[in-house]
Order: structure tokens, then C-alpha cells, then sequence
């Protein structure tokens, strides 16, 4: 279940012929494989021309074979019906990233008069590939109202992950939460389709313990996005943003060289990145240090005359190419470590996230509501206005059902310190989203409100890191997890769906006690960076147990303020 | 996982009558929908045009004209040549690391013969590797040459080839210099003057040394004054150490001109794991580029019809001055003979007149 595999391998099949080709995306592909893939790969490949379905000013070079990797939308087939009237290449292989209904192959295959398309594949690959075990569907406007999907991003969401199944071979008994209508229509509607799909699934490997596919929703855990993380992925997103794997720098104070302005973030062709991703920022600085050593002992060396040392020199000459690459990798982590130590202090951060965590984790009335105040009001800390609201929002959610609530003073403060008014209402909508009687009521032990210490559950071996204040808060999804491996989720607050075609393949028997192995969780409402680590810590130490985990999108704080308050 | 559904799609292409044609595309059009069939007919005809244009590729080589020339099939020749000499000298690599091996084994056989074949392929790999330098180099003045033929795709196609085949050279070049450096060091390594060399490598404070021939210069310096030294100190007239001072030196010799051939590759190569290495990354670049290089050739166009214009103009006014020069002088003799007349001014007028008029037929020769 490791996705940046299954990405590769699909990227493969589209370019393994010989000759030398054009490969042809549209919008959504074309992102879908830069994740995956680079530029030189593609060379290598002898894909010397990549352009856009889109594009109509291709011109026609009727030498070469086409390669098209296309999503499938009515969009997308009206433009391949117009490419194929009036070919402009020698032959067409034609992969789509889904399930082709029959009628648009028709649609094909009746224009198709030259007999130009030689091959018709179906990839599924209709999602974002953003770790080995993240993905995202890159939705936003998922809302049609509160718990209610808005239907076209319903449908995209269902294809996508439809497509995500396939592609890892599963054909999930699929679980969801009780409490959210979004959650199970999503289930109920991808249990149908799965299925109705028995031709493609009969295929699949059969397990003795079938894989589980868990639907979440973000409502039940408001805390996790709310709360500043610490470890290197989830900071860089919460406050630079990372969208498709990239960060824009662009209108940052510190001077940088314009090849640092857009950096590429993608684990599987950063090996520093990809050690470091979920470090915390504590441990990154020490890592970034060693790095630079590291690279300056090689240089240092090379730039003396400790040249004559042979065995240094085989190494060097050895290693030379890797000169150039290592220097620009250092300089692009250091640039953006330099940026996120600026923002830090620049929003008081260290000051902030005690007290959210304090929040979030204390049940502490009193103080949490005097260190509150102070922060709102404080002239030492010039506080940023969305900070201040999310303050408040994460002491609405935590002492809603307080009987000294306090949370009118709270936001006339806002309104004091000059916070526009609609920034405010965030505060409203997110108690509307998520208050007490919306979020999943199913037991104590399962609050939102957790804290690391005696929170040594089966399954994360390794302790938390109790002595680190910024990172008391453990997001929810870990108990959920805990429990669903063993297969101990309450029936009556995750029911259970078992599609028409797995139970026709095999009595599905009574898996109570038998450990899951393979798990794809989804987060209706948008995953964190922060889930995917603990996700990718409990698939470190659980080596029976493979889990991938993915959202509608991915959230920082920001993005999901944003999305509470455009709830209607 | 993936699903295969080409006989599907094969099988609904049956299903439906095809117009499929005698010859040519044209009886492809569907003539259901005339709006479609004139668009597709203007389509054909364009590209008929490029596939005739193939016709004159003879003309186009005998110096006649530039005419469009299907430039993809051309760069392909390059490519597969290129291609080609690579896998040669990798052949060669491979055939060189076996004789170093057999000659890394101690034995009591006489190694000259050995040696003249490792001088010879190393005289091949190098003169390969500077073969396919000059062809990739060459990609780019091909690009000139026919600058006005190709298309914004064909130039891409162009460089994306480049960068390709200077990646590749690259890492075989690496492999290489990887090979003879281990080479040298093990020429190196048995040499028992080795202490006293290290105090003359030292001597050589080389501040910019931080690249890859560094070493095997410093070994040819040494080599060579090592073997002045010899020519000079009669006493020491060692056959055997002056052919393999020779013999790293040559090799270092290698080493560095590929050094230099890498270093100019690596001008031409995709800095990895950058954002020049996103795939979506460039197909935005590209449409912005195109974009830019249209306008820049609407403004060329402007300026080159201005710049015809002005030549236009600058014409006139010359031929317009040499006639009032002409006319000038004409009167002027006349002045000396009729000094008092008042005549002469009457005379010049008349004699601007006709300028004009032939003035208009340069622009009608034009």
C-alpha cells in the first residue's frame, strides 16, 4: 500500500514504448503526474513533447505517436471526439485516470474513422499522491449546507475514491461515522458502486482479513486543524502553505535567489526531506546542522589542498554530481527553516500554541480563560486577527458546555481589538459545524480533548513526547485507530457496510478479535499533515498493519477557518 | 491495477460505418455536419501541405531554399546517432574496466601490450565522447539554421532531446572518470616514491580546486615534472616508471578533457528535484513562452516592416537630394554666363518639378 509506488508503476505503463512520443494531459492530469513524476523521468522516456488536450494551438506533427493521460469528464471526451476528427499525430494510445462509461468510448470509437487510437487503458489514478501514504482529492467546496454535500463535488469525491480503491487492488467492507449524513452517503452510494463492479474487482487478491475503508468526518475533530503543529511537513503548510507538493516564497521579506522563490517538496526525490518531513522543529534544526556539516566537511576538504589524501579524492570524484544537488538541497531547507523561524517569532507562536495546547488539553477553566485574555489584549504580543479567532474558536469548542462559559466577553474583546466582523463569526459557525451535539458522542474515553500522557495505547509503542509542551494534543484519529485495528469500533457509532459482491465472494465470517491489515482512512471535510504523521508513525511500528490516509483536501488552520465560514 | 478495454473500443469501432478512405484523410469527413467538414477540410489541406513540402527535401539540401522540412524525423537521425555512440563507449567502458582489472592482478606477464590496447580505448572513449559533445552542440546550430521553419513544439522538442541526451552522456561520463581515477590511484598507490611526491603535491596550492579534473591535473603536473627529473638525473633511468608516469598521464590527460565536456553538459541538463523538474511547472512556462514569443514576433514583424519603410524612405530622400544637387549645379553654370538675367531663379523652379516624378520610380522598380 505504498501509493508513490502504485503512481510510478501507472507512470510507466504510459510511457514504456519506444520511440520517441508526446504525451498529452489535461488540468487535472497533468498535476496528478507531476506528483509522481519529473520532467527528466519523462525524458528519459523519450517523451520529448508534453502539452495540454486543452491547448488548441498544438500544432500538427504527424511523425510522432501520442500518449494520452486524461481525466474522465465530459470535457475531456468532447476535446479527444474533436482531436480524433482531425488527428494531428500518428496514433493515439488513450489511458484514462478512471472508469470510462461505455457511451463515451462509443462516442470514441464513432468518430475514430482513421483508426488512430491503437490502445484504451484504464488507470485509476483520480487522486493527488502527496506522502507514500497521503492523498487528497484537492476539493475545497465540498458543502452544499452544513452536513450536506454540494452534488458535483459529491460525485467527483465518489469517483476519486472509487479510483483509489481500485488502484490499490481493495474491495473494502467500508465503515463510516454514525453521526455525519455526509459520511454515510458517501459510503452507501460507494458500496453500490463497488458492488456493480464486480468484473473489475474479481481480479483482486483475496485476503483473509478484507481490508477496511474507515470514512471520517472532520466535524467530530475541529481541535486537530485549529491547533499550530510543530513537526516540519505540517508547519511548512500551516504557515507557507504547500499546495501540490510545491511552496511559493514569492513575497517573502528575506532576499532569496530566484531558483529558491518555488520549491519543489516531494519526499520520494528529497532524501533530506524525506527524513526530516516529520520531524519536530526542534529535532529539524539539529538535523539541518549535521547536514550542513556534513556538506561542508566534503567541500571544506576539496577546497584545501587536503586534496592529496587519495581515498578522499576517489570519494570526491565519485560523489561530484552530487556536489551541485546536495548545495541547492541545503540552500532550498535552510531557506525555508530561515522562513518558518521568522514567521514563528514574527506571530508569537511559541506563546500562542502553549496556550493552545493548554486549551486543548487542560481542563483548566480559570487560567485558560485569564491567559486568554491577556493574549488577546496584550500590547507586547501583537497577536495576528485569524490567530485571535482561532483562539477563540479552539476556547468556544473546549468549554462550550462550561457553566462560566465566557465566550460573549470573548468575542466582544475581538471586537475591541479591532477584528472585522465577519472574521468573527467564524467563532458561530464553528459551533454551528462542530458544537458538542454535532460532533460523535461515543464515548468519554474518546474525546477530542486528549492528552499524551497516559495515552500509551496498543499499537504506538513509542511514548509520545510528553515533556514537549507544544505537542501535548494527540488528534483523536489515534484511539480511532487503536480501536479499529483490533476491530473494537462500537457497531452502533461506525456501522458497518458490506458490499453485494464481497459478501457473494466469500461469507464474510465474524472478524471480532482478528487484526486489520490493510486500512484506508478518509476524511470527509479535509485530512491534516499531522494525521498523516501519526499514521505514518503507527505503520513504522505496526509492520502486520498497512494504513493510507487521505481527505477531501489538505488542511492548515487557515484553509479550515476558511471553509467553517463559508458554511452557510 | 488497470483495465485494459482497447477491444471494447475496437469492437464499437466496428459497429459503426467508417467512410474509412482510399488514400488519404480526406474521405474521412463527416458529412453530417458541414461547419465540421470545412474546418476539417482547412485542417487537411494544412497538412497536406507540410507532408508535400517533404517532397522538396532534395531541393532543400541542394541549397535552393529553406523549405519546411519534417524537422522531428531529422532530430531522430541525431538522437538515434548519438544514441548509438553511447552505447558504443559504453561497450568500450566495460571492455576497459576488464583489462584494469586483469591488469590490477599481480602477475610476472609483460603488460606493454595490455597497456597500448588500454592507451588506444582510451584514446576511443575520449575522441567518442568528444563526437557526441559536438553533436549534441550541434543540435543547436541546427535549431538556427533553420530557425524560421521550425515551430514553437519543434524547439521544444528540440531542447527536451538536448537535455536528454546531455543527461545521459553525463552519467556515462561519470562512470568513466570514476573508472580511470581508480586507475590512476592504483598506478599511484604502488609508487614507492609516493612520500616524496606528497611534498610537491603540497606545494601546489590550488585555491579554485574544487572540481573534478583537480586531481588528475595534479597527477599530470607530476607525471611530467617527474619525468623531466628523470631526463635530467641520468642516474635514474628506470624504464619502467618513466611508461607509467607516461601512462597516468595520459590517462589523467583523458580525465580532464571529459571533465571539461561534463561541465558544459551540465549547462544543458534539468537541475533535478528543482521546480525546473515539475512537469506542470513547464507546460505552464511553455504557454506563457509561447505567448511571449508570439508577441515578440508580431513585434519583429513591425519592426522589420518599419525598418523596410525607413530604408524606403531613406531612399527617396537620397535620390531627392542628389536631383536638388544636380539641379543646384546645373544653374549655377548657367549663372556664370548670365550674370545680371534674373532669369536663373526661373530656371530652378521648373527644375525641382520633375523630381518628384522620378523620384516614384525607384518605389515602382521596387
Amino acid at each position: 500500500m505504498d501509493l508513490v509506488k502504485v503512481g510510478q508503476s501507472y507512470v510507466d505503463k504510459i510511457v514504456t514504448d519506444t520511440g520517441i512520443k508526446v504525451l498529452l494531459l489535461d488540468d487535472i492530469t497533468s498535476s496528478i503526474i507531476s506528483l509522481v513524476s519529473t520532467q527528466s523521468e519523462l525524458l528519459n522516456h523519450q517523451v520529448y513533447l508534453i502539452d495540454k488536450l486543452e491547448n488548441e494551438n498544438r500544432d500538427t506533427i504527424k511523425q510522432l505517436d501520442c500518449v494520452c493521460f486524461l481525466s474522465v469528464s465530459e470535457k475531456t471526451i468532447n476535446l479527444l471526439v474533436e482531436e480524433l476528427g482531425a488527428p494531428k499525430y500518428k496514433s493515439y494510445k488513450l489511458y484514462f485516470n478512471n472508469v470510462v462509461p461505455n457511451s463515451f468510448l462509443e462516442r470514441l470509437a464513432e468518430r475514430d474513422d482513421l483508426e488512430m487510437v491503437d490502445k484504451v487503458m484504464e488507470l485509476f489514478l483520480d487522486y493527488d499522491i502527496l506522502n507514500k501514504n497521503l492523498f487528497s482529492f484537492k476539493q475545497l467546496n465540498i458543502f452544499n449546507s452544513i452536513d450536506a454535500w454540494n452534488q458535483q463535488q459529491f460525485l467527483l469525491t465518489l469517483a476519486s475514491l472509487k479510483s483509489l480503491c481500485f488502484s490499490l487492488q481493495t474491495n473494502p467492507i467500508i465503515r463510516y461515522e454514525s453521526n455525519s449524513r455526509m459520511c454515510s452517503k458517501l459510503a452507501s452510494d460507494l458500496s453500490y458502486e463497488f458492488g456493480q463492479s464486480s468484473k473489475i474487482m474479481e481480479k483482486f487478491p483475496v485476503n483473509d482479513i478484507p481490508p477496511v475503508l474507515l470514512i471520517l468526518d472532520r466535524k467530530n475533530d475541529p481541535i486537530t486543524p485549529l491547533l499550530n503543529p510543530w513537526t516540519y511537513q505540517s508547519m511548512v503548510h500551516e504557515l507557507l502553505g504547500i499546495f501540490n507538493n510545491t511552496v511559493d516564497l514569492t513575497g517573502t521579506p528575506s532576499d532569496l535567489p530566484p531558483d529558491l522563490i518555488k520549491l519543489v517538496l516531494n519526499p520520494s526525490q528529497d532524501p533530506f526531506y524525506a527524513q526530516s518531513l516529520y520531524l519536530n522543529f526542534g529535532d529539524l534544526s539539529d538535523s539541518i546542522k549535521t547536514y550542513v556539516n556534513e556538506y561542508k566537511e566534503k567541500t571544506v576538504k576539496h577546497n584545501s589542498n587536503e586534496l592529496t589524501d587519495l581515498n578522499d579524492m576517489k570519494h570526491f570524484l565519485e560523489s561530484f554530481p552530487e556536489f551541485k544537488k546536495l548545495s541547492n538541497n541545503i540552500s532550498k531547507h535552510m531557506g525555508l527553516i530561515t522562513e518558518l523561524d521568522r514567521k514563528i517569532n514574527e506571530n508569537h507562536l511559541w506563546q500562542v500554541s502553549e496556550l493552545e495546547q493548554s486549551i486543548a488539553v487542560n481542563d483548566n477553566h480559570n487560567a485558560d480563560l485569564q491567559e486568554l485574555e491577556k493574549l488577546l489584549t496584550s500590547q507586547e504580543f501583537k497577536i495576528a486577527n485569524n490567530l485571535k479567532v482561532k483562539l477563540v474558536c479552539l476556547y468556544a469548542i473546549r468549554y462550550e458546555l462550561h457553566p462560566n462559559n465566557q465566550l460573549p466577553k470573548m468575542l466582544s474583546i475581538l471586537l475591541q481589538q479591532g477584528v472585522p466582523e465577519f472574521e468573527i463569526n467564524t467563532v458561530n459557525r464553528m459551533l454551528k459545524y462542530s458544537g458538542s451535539t454535532k460532533r460523535l458522542n461515543d464515548d468519554s474515553e474518546s474525546s477530542i480533548f486528549n492528552q499524551a500522557t497516559n495515552n500509551l495505547l496498543q499499537g504506538f509503542k513509542q511514548s509520545h513526547e510528553n515533556d514537549n509542551i507544544y505537542m501535548q494534543h494527540i488528534p483523536r484519529l489515534e484511539r480511532v485507530i487503536s480501536k479499529l485495528v483490533k476491530n473494537k469500533l462500537p457497531t452502533a457509532h461506525y456501522p458497518t457496510l458490506i458490499n453485494d459482491f464481497l459478501k457473494k465472494q466469500r461469507p464474510v465470517s465474524d472478524l471480532n478479535g482478528a487484526r486489520l491489515q490493510d486500512i484506508i482512512i478518509f476524511f470527509v471535510g479535509g485530512v491534516t499533515y499531522e494525521e498523516a504523521r501519526i499514521i505514518n508513525n503507527f505503520n513504522l511500528v505496526n509492520k502486520s498493519t498497512r494504513i493510507v490516509i487521505g481527505g477531501t483536501t489538505v488542511h492548515n488552520t487557515n484553509s479550515f477557518m476558511t471553509q467553517v465560514l463559508e458554511l452557510e | 491495477m488497470f483495465r485494459d478495454r482497447t477491444n471494447l473500443y475496437i469492437s464499437y469501432r466496428r459497429t459503426y460505418p467508417h467512410n474509412t478512405g482510399q488514400f488519404n484523410g480526406n474521405s474521412q469527413l463527416d458529412t453530417t455536419n458541414p461547419n465540421n467538414r470545412f474546418d476539417l477540410l482547412g485542417e487537411e489541406e494544412e497538412a497536406h501541405g507540410l507532408i508535400d513540402s517533404s517532397y522538396h527535401d532534395e531541393a532543400a539540401e541542394n541549397g535552393d531554399a529553406i523549405e519546411m522540412k519534417p524537422l522531428p524525423p531529422k532530430f531522430a537521425d541525431i538522437s538515434s546517432e548519438i544514441e548509438f555512440l553511447l552505447a558504443e563507449i559504453e561497450k568500450e567502458v566495460t571492455r576497459l574496466n576488464y583489462l584494469y582489472k586483469k591488469n590490477l592482478l599481480p602477475g610476472f606477464n609483460d603488460t606493454t601490450e595490455d597497456d597500448e590496447k588500454i592507451d588506444q580505448m582510451n584514446f576511443v572513449i575520449t575522441s567518442s565522447f568528444q563526437k557526441v559533445y559536438n553533436k549534441i552542440k550541434n543540435i543547436d546550430s541546427i535549431k538556427l539554421q533553420y530557425q524560421d521553419v521550425l515551430r514553437p513544439e519543434d524547439n521544444l522538442i528540440c531542447d527536451n532531446l538536448k537535455k536528454n541526451l546531455a543527461a545521459k552522456t553525463q552519467d556515462l561520463s561519470k562512470k568513466f572518470r570514476k573508472l580511470q581515477n581508480n586507475y590512476i590511484k592504483y598506478l599511484k598507490q604502488d609508487d614507492f616514491q609516493a612520500p616524496q611526491k606528497q611534498n610537491v603535491m603540497d606545494e601546489w596550492d590550488d585555491s579554485d580546486a574544487v572540481n573534478i579534473e583537480s586531481y588528475s591535473k595534479q597527477a599530470m603536473q607530476q607525471s611530467s615534472a617527474l619525468l623531466q627529473e628523470q631526463e635530467q638525473t641520468e642516474g635514474i633511468n628506470d624504464q619502467l616508471i618513466q611508461r607509467r608516469e607516461k601512462e597516468i598521464y595520459k590517462i589523467a590527460q583523458g580525465v580532464v578533457e571529459i571533465s571539461t565536456i561534463f561541465k558544459e553538459l551540465e549547462t544543458m541538463v534539468i537541475d533535478q528535484g528543482t521546480i525546473l523538474d515539475r512537469i506542470d511547472y513547464n507546460l505552464e512556462n511553455v504557454v506563457v513562452d509561447l505567448k511571449q514569443s508570439n508577441k515578440e514576433l508580431l513585434k519583429g514583424q513591425k519592426h522589420q516592416k518599419r525598418s523596410t519603410k525607413c530604408k524606403l524612405i531613406l531612399l527617396l530622400t537620397l535620390v531627392t537630394l542628389t536631383l536638388a544637387v544636380i539641379v543646384l549645379m546645373k544653374p549655377r553654370r548657367t549663372d556664370h554666363y548670365y550674370h545680371d538675367t534674373p532669369e536663373p531663379s526661373k530656371d530652378t523652379t521648373p527644375a525641382e518639378e520633375p523630381a518628384p516624378v522620378e523620384v516614384d520610380e525607384p518605389t515602382t522598380k521596387n
